[in-house]
């Protein structure tokens, strides 16, 4: 089997300009999240509500850090690599965060791969991109919790649980009755249609796809999907969001009857092709690889991306 | 009792067929090519397509979920579910009442693929859209698949569980194998690998087995099975002893076998054999042979299949 996902993950950024990016992958994380509901609630720093959003100043901006205006308490669903970056992400531009994840371990992990991590935040100290001094200000500024409650005063929440279109939809189920109002639901699949998570909520114009490319810290990657029923206001909060983050978020449409938005329809595309001149016996998989990283610049070509992305970056 | 869509000349309570590309013309070589075949009980029995057809929407299938658990595996050409690209022998296992796809065909036309349906009641899919619920009950309406089957509510509780011998770990609502890479499955005592699969109603669902049988394997006696049987080659070939000549199935070849009747002795052929058998009624198995209780690699199946039952039963 082969899992598709988002190409841009492996390419070059103005955010580590240096450095040669190789994600771990960038097919959603395998961390198990079947969120429990309980009355527990009240991370840390979660405290601002949905009504907030865009009436809240810059939150807590630190040094090196970059500063996000006008931003609540973002929630990310799901501590595996893309959550855990995502997390990272939102608390360097001055967040608070709070990451669930039903996973002890999972959230274990992520906390280390915070700091540790090879797109951590001590290597971003490393290269001149974040104060010593702000690591753990930044730390802190993620609370991470096992309960899907404690995102109920988050104005944004990003679910980023793994690839599975029926725990994406009893996910979004959930978090419709444990999020704030006005909340804006975000999901980072990989290319499901958005319309059909939507659908699973009672308040659908909030919905909406930010799809995420690993590192989720570092790709400026940000595919922002909306149905027919999504908010404009929404769309606007998510994409002021995005940029704060230092994200280039591009808006298109949702396609109820494919999978892969643009970014992976197009890659899937170039995929398949490349699949058919292998099958025709015109190229070997390692020079088709090899003429598309000349050709076009791309980091690496699509049979070794699939590689990477199934069984891990080396 | 297997019923086909379709006609069919019934030798000694079988029948033997190939899949072939639903895009050519089928060859006259008098043998059945592809089928829907409903097995096991008559209400609420599996049902296995040999082939798809894009009927209802050109080229793709939307979101959707389906009242049964089901089993697909792309021949001859991929298939795609999601964003997961399955090769031929690559199989997805799909729990019931879970949303999944969109599903993409090769073309217009659709898709070789297998596709079996836990419980036949389970067929009709079921959408995120209501638009496009509209168009697909419109569509299904005349179905000829669907006919005479009291299709399950939307609401339906549907107790089905899937379950693996090899350890093919479960995605929340799915789980991905195929007979592309054999190695951890366990190994019978005549070196043969086998996978065994159960899935739908907990008690009487579906059993799959997936063989993968080197060419020196032993072969099989023949037995006589309480249960309909399909099997299919995958890869490979398999000879099957029958009265006057013996019978050859050769890679997509496939025999569906009536309950109660006698499927003949069987050896894997000169490159070995990679089958999968679909047995409607997993309480059925262990067969019998001419000499009593099952032996060798059957009575190892046995043993796998019993394991399976008891963890559902735990589960439960």
């Amino acid at each position: 089997m082969t899992a598709g996902d988002n190409p841009a993950g492996t390419a070059g950024t103005s955010v580590t300009p240096k450095t040669s990016v190789t994600p771990k992958t960038s097919v959603t994380p395998e961390t198990s999240v079947t969120p429990g509901i309980s009355g527990a609630a009240g991370a840390a720093g979660a405290a601002t509500t949905a009504a907030a959003v865009g009436t809240v100043g810059a939150v807590g901006t630190v040094g090196a850090v970059g500063t996000v205006g006008a931003v609540g308490t973002v929630g990310v669903i799901g501590a595996g690599v893309m959550g855990a970056g995502i997390a990272q992400a939102a608390a360097m531009a001055g967040c608070a965060v709070v990451c669930v994840d039903t996973s002890a371990a999972a959230r274990a992990r992520a906390r280390h791969q915070l700091v540790e991590g090879r797109f951590g935040l001590r290597t971003a100290v490393e290269r001149g991109k974040l104060d010593a001094a702000d690591v753990d200000r930044v730390t802190a500024r993620i609370a991470w919790e096992s309960e899907l409650a404690a995102v109920a005063g988050a104005a944004v929440v990003i679910e980023a649980v793994p690839e599975d279109l029926a725990l994406k939809i009893r996910v979004f189920r959930d978090l419709d009755r444990v999020a704030a109002a006005g909340a804006v639901l975000a999901t980072n699949s990989s290319g499901f249609p958005v319309g059909a998570l939507a659908a699973a909520t009672d308040r659908p114009t909030r919905v909406l796809g930010w799809h995420w490319s690993s590192p989720a810290q570092i790709m400026r990657f940000a595919e922002i999907v909306v149905t027919e029923q999504t908010d404009p206001d929404a769309v606007e909060t998510v994409t002021r969001l995005a940029r704060g983050l230092g994200k280039n978020p591009v808006v298109v449409r949702d396609a109820p009857m494919s999978w892969g938005y643009v970014a992976n329809r197009v890659y899937w595309a170039a995929v398949a092709e490349a699949r058919r001149i292998v099958a025709e016996g015109i190229s070997t998989e390692r020079d088709v690889d090899q003429l598309l990283v000349d050709c076009f610049r791309w980091p690496v070509g699509p049979f070794t991306m699939i590689q990477g992305a199934t069984a891990g970056w080396t | 009792m297997i019923t086909l869509l379709g006609s069919a000349t019934w030798h000694n309570g079988h029948v033997d067929g190939v899949i072939r590309d639903i895009r050519r013309p089928v060859p006259e070589d008098g043998l059945l090519s592809g089928a829907v075949a409903r097995m096991g009980d008559s209400d609420a029995g599996p049902v296995v397509a040999m082939s798809i057809e894009g009927r209802i929407f050109p080229r793709k299938a939307p979101v959707h979920l389906h009242k049964s658990d089901s089993f697909r595996m792309a021949l001859g050409e991929p298939i795609r579910v999601g964003g997961t690209s399955y090769a031929h022998g690559e199989f997805r296992l799909q729990q019931a009442d879970a949303f999944y796809g969109p599903e993409y065909w090769t073309d217009e036309v659709g898709t070789n693929q297998l596709l079996l349906m836990a419980d036949r009641r389970g067929l009709k899919p079921y959408l995120t859209d209501a638009q496009l619920q509209r168009l697909a009950d419109t569509a299904l309406a005349d179905d000829v698949s669907l006919e005479g089957v009291a299709m399950l509510p939307r609401d339906a509780d549907v107790p089905h569980a899937i379950a693996n011998s090899f350890g093919a770990a479960p995605r929340p609502s799915h789980v991905d194998a195929g007979f592309t890479d054999t190695t951890g499955w366990p190994v019978l005592s005549d070196g043969s690998r086998l996978a065994t699969i159960a899935l739908g109603h907990r008690k009487s669902g579906v059993l799959l087995l997936c063989w993968d049988r080197p060419p020196g394997a032993a072969a099989l006696p023949a037995f006589r099975l309480g249960a309909d049987l399909v099997r299919l080659v995958v890869e490979g070939s398999c000879r099957i002893g029958e009265p006057g000549a013996d019978v050859e199935l050769g890679r997509l070849g496939f025999r569906l076998q009536q309950e109660g009747t006698w499927h003949g002795a069987s050896r894997s052929g000169p490159t070995g054999s990679k089958e999968l058998w679909i047995v409607a009624d997993r309480r059925a198995w262990p067969p019998i042979t001419a000499a009593g209780p099952a032996e060798g690699p059957l009575a190892e199946v046995g043993a796998e299949v019993a394991a399976l039952a008891s963890r559902l039963a735990a589960a439960a």
